[in-house]
């Protein structure tokens, strides 16, 4: 079991999701019928609706990104990590 | 070397690098402001947009090889929004410009996290290049295949 980083990018209209190149290989490794992106991009017209964790938007994005559903995920991840380089936090999310 | 050469040096850089862009069809843009972003390249045909970070350097010789010195602000290196940026690493030897090293921002991001690459002072890393024939080297990684790497950047027919 193991834990997959996600980078969260927040921006003026939204939300950006990105994975690093050796988490997509890892992915790929862990799933080879998966076909992990580079980020997704979550776009808002207005700011409200922004709490992240609170909407929990962050399922959302699993099969986009990873290219992996929540239940696959769950049978070999332990946690998803969302570090946000702006303000230094991670938050651990069990998938 | 002045400091005030190396703004003569940097910009003679960054019009380096616009030009190979112009040369390969992409146009060019720069920010009126300065916000970090150095260079927009732009493919007019659809919009698509790429920012580009041009490091310069001199370079120092060694005995089979020479070296370069880069630095970038680490909050921006991790600073990872929907439009791509790209870190072009040229020097300076001999009168004539190194081929750049093109290499994506998550690329970079993810030789510092994994890799180790460079030094860490303060908020900013500190890269060190050593060119050897056909070879760069940044703390013993290989960085070969950066070398001219404009798979990013096709040539753009007009």
């Amino acid at each position: 079991m193991s834990a997959i980083r996600i980078i969260v990018y927040k921006e003026m209209d939204g939300f950006t999701f990105s994975l690093l190149p050796s988490v997509r290989d890892y992915i790929k490794n862990l799933f080879p019928e998966s076909h992990p992106a580079a980020r997704v991009h979550i776009g808002y017209d207005t700011a409200s609706g922004f709490d992240l964790l609170q909407s929990g938007i962050e399922r959302q994005i699993y099969p986009t990104l990873l290219g992996v559903d929540k239940e696959q995920l769950k049978k070999q991840v332990d946690n998803i990590e969302f570090i946000n380089y702006q303000t230094g936090k991670i938050e651990k999310v069990n998938p | 070397m002045t400091k005030k050469f190396n703004h003569y040096l940097g910009k003679a850089g960054h019009l380096a690098i616009m030009s190979e862009f112009l040369i390969r069809g992409w146009n060019v843009a720069i920010p009126e402001v300065d916000i970090g972003d150095d260079i927009f390249v732009v493919e007019d045909e659809n919009g698509t947009m790429k920012r580009v970070q041009v490091k310069t350097s001199s370079t120092t010789i060694r005995k089979n090889s020479y070296s370069a010195q880069y630095q970038i602000p680490l909050k921006q290196l991790q600073k990872i929004s929907q439009s791509p940026v790209y870190y072009i690493f040229i020097a300076r030897k001999d009168d004539t410009w190194t081929k750049p090293l093109i290499i994506p921002q998550v690329q970079l991001l993810d030789e510092f996290a994994k890799n180790n690459i460079g030094t860490q002072h303060k908020d900013y890393i500190n890269l060190y290049f050593s060119y050897s024939e056909n070879k760069v080297e940044c703390s013993g990684q290989d960085f070969t295949k950066y070398i001219a790497d404009y798979t990013d950047f096709p040539v753009i027919e007009h």
